[in-house]
């Protein structure tokens, strides 16, 4: 049983694990707003139907059950995609006129873009994106629709996203990473929350492949943080099957979905890269993905210290509308290079900032609904600081392992940093060497 | 211009429905719930009724974690016949 908004999503799912007749029963949505006693109608109107699903010839119901969709009237959102998205039974290869505009056309038909116009991936460039690999190598399963990733489907969608030939190891790495089950990419792409795959980059290939690491990192303008992210993105869709409003159930989305890469701007760093203080070699290339929201800025021009401008830091990570909130997880920090000079020249090391930010950020109790603060106090006792012993007047600690928190350094001149909220305990970044 | 399909092939084989049996007061019934609100008051629910109409005496709930796969026990897959799950949001 699930309710009518998600009765897509069941089916999506259903359908991807080879049950297509799967008997799955809607209630209305949304469930969490209904009292006990609607709770009781839902359950009265559906009992027939629960027992049938238990009972009955499991032939039939597979035939009642494969043809079952919720009507659309009944549903309140809409997607674009209300059918089976991107025709994932269509030919491997398909002819079509040497036009641009039909190939667009057809591709928003179908949902393989992000909404932008994207390369064709003819055979050529395709084979060009190869080079020598084997075209049927499977380099991974890519959920929630269980897509077979191999290097051929790869380079086809980071054709189509404009990489280079060169940037393919590391869209076949990232791809490695995100399918690593600690990662929990069946969750990522299917949650109502706006998290997507960041990827980090590490090692001598930051150079080689012109990463931006420095002004604007997190945003556009460099073909190779734009074009990798955007494959990893063109991926999720059109491998695993994260179609908008169908598998990808995020409730806004993000602006970072349509790509987020780059890289620490170690030659404004004043501490070895993340990579290397996690025990990893300098000279070995590396990628991380980390299962995140967009970035929120931290602007503080008048920290004197290194300890004032962590606590502007502290007080921006510590927010109760945030996933680590009450999941906890691994919360990035991307220090600018100017606050990471006051910070390092004041003694902190990137331990020394885990540490305080973990001490500090604290989400005071006059911003933590009565609703919240059950929450807190019945899971995550351990967070909750005083108060009257009930829960009530408690201020919440954001983080309680220092070890959690990833803190980069990246970006240009400016006293700005940033703060990345993640999904939560339920993904873990994943470091995978580039091959 | 010859197109390469990017989506492509997915990795499901057809899993057939297993063969249903009638609902006897000794069938153990499963109850799963996320960990979405309501979703064990719905699954509370249908239990009260599989009971009053169906007899069935013996129920085993397993509650997921947000956001996780489910993580099912031994004892829960190798007891309940059926399982009726309920997830909501």
């Amino acid at each position: 049983m699930c309710t009518d908004e998600f009765f897509a999503l069941a089916k999506a799912e259903a359908n991807g694990w080879g049950l297509p007749g799967l008997p799955i029963l809607a209630v209305p949505h949304p469930l969490a707003k209904r009292t006990d006693e609607e709770c009781g109608e839902f359950a009265a109107d559906l009992i027939g139907e629960v027992v049938d699903a238990l009972t009955q010839d499991a032939r039939r119901l597979e035939t009642v059950h494969r043809q079952r969709l919720v009507p659309p009237g009944q549903r309140r959102y809409h997607s674009l995609f209300e059918s089976d998205f991107n025709a994932p039974d269509g030919p491997d290869i398909a002819s079509m006129p040497d036009s641009l505009t039909a190939f667009e056309r057809v591709a928003h038909q179908r949902g393989w873009t992000d909404g932008l116009p994207v390369i064709p991936p003819t055979s050529e460039r395709v084979d060009a994106m190869l080079g020598d690999r084997s075209a049927q190598s499977l380099i991974a399963i890519v959920e929630p629709r269980l897509g077979r990733a191999t290097a051929h489907k790869l380079a086809a969608n980071a054709v189509m996203a404009g990489c280079d030939p060169a940037h393919f190891p590391l869209v076949m790495a990232a791809t490695r990473a995100m399918c690593d089950p600690v990662f929990n990419l069946k969750s990522l792409q299917s949650t109502t929350h706006p998290c997507t795959v960041m990827v980090l980059v590490a090692g001598p290939i930051v150079t080689s492949l012109g990463i931006n690491a420095s002004y604007n990192a997190m945003g556009q303008g460099v073909l190779a943080n734009a074009a990798i992210g955007r494959a990893i993105r063109l991926i999720l869709m059109n491998i695993g099957g994260a179609s908008p409003g169908v598998l990808d159930r995020s409730t806004m989305g993000s602006p970072a979905k349509f790509s987020f890469c780059f890289a620490e701007n170690l030659a404004a760093s004043p501490w070895a890269s993340w990579h290397v203080d996690n025990g990893m070699d300098a000279d070995t290339d590396f990628v991380t993905v980390c299962g995140v929201e967009g970035p929120h800025n931290v602007n503080d021009h008048y920290g004197r210290t290194g300890r004032e401008i962590l606590l502007t830091i502290a007080g921006t990570l510590a927010s109760p509308g945030a996933n680590n909130f009450y999941l906890e997880g691994e919360p990035v920090v991307v220090l600018g290079p100017e606050h990471a000079e006051v910070i390092a020249r004041d003694g902190f090391s990137r331990a020394d900032v885990c540490a305080f930010l973990s001490e500090h950020a604290i989400v005071p109790a006059a911003l933590v609904s009565p609703a919240m603060m059950e929450v807190m106090t019945e899971r995550m006792p351990h967070h909750v600081l005083g108060g009257n012993g009930d829960g009530s007047g408690s201020d919440i600690r954001f983080i309680t392992e220092p070890d959690d928190l990833m803190v980069l350094v990246a970006g240009g001149a400016g006293r700005h940093s940033a703060v990345i909220p993640t999904f939560g305990h339920a993904t873990r970044a994943v470091t995978v060497p580039i091959e | 211009m010859d197109i390469v399909n990017p989506c492509g092939v997915f990795e499901s084989s057809s899993a057939p429905l297993t063969e249903r049996q009638p609902l006897r007061p000794e069938t153990v019934v499963g109850l799963f719930a996320n960990d979405k609100k309501n979703a064990d008051v719905l699954l509370g629910h249908v239990q009260t009724l599989l009971a009053e109409r169906c007899s069935v005496q013996t129920f085993h709930w397993f509650v997921k974690e947000a956001s996780q796969p489910a993580a099912f026990t031994d004892e829960f897959l190798d007891t309940c016949d059926v399982v009726v799950a309920a997830v909501c949001d």
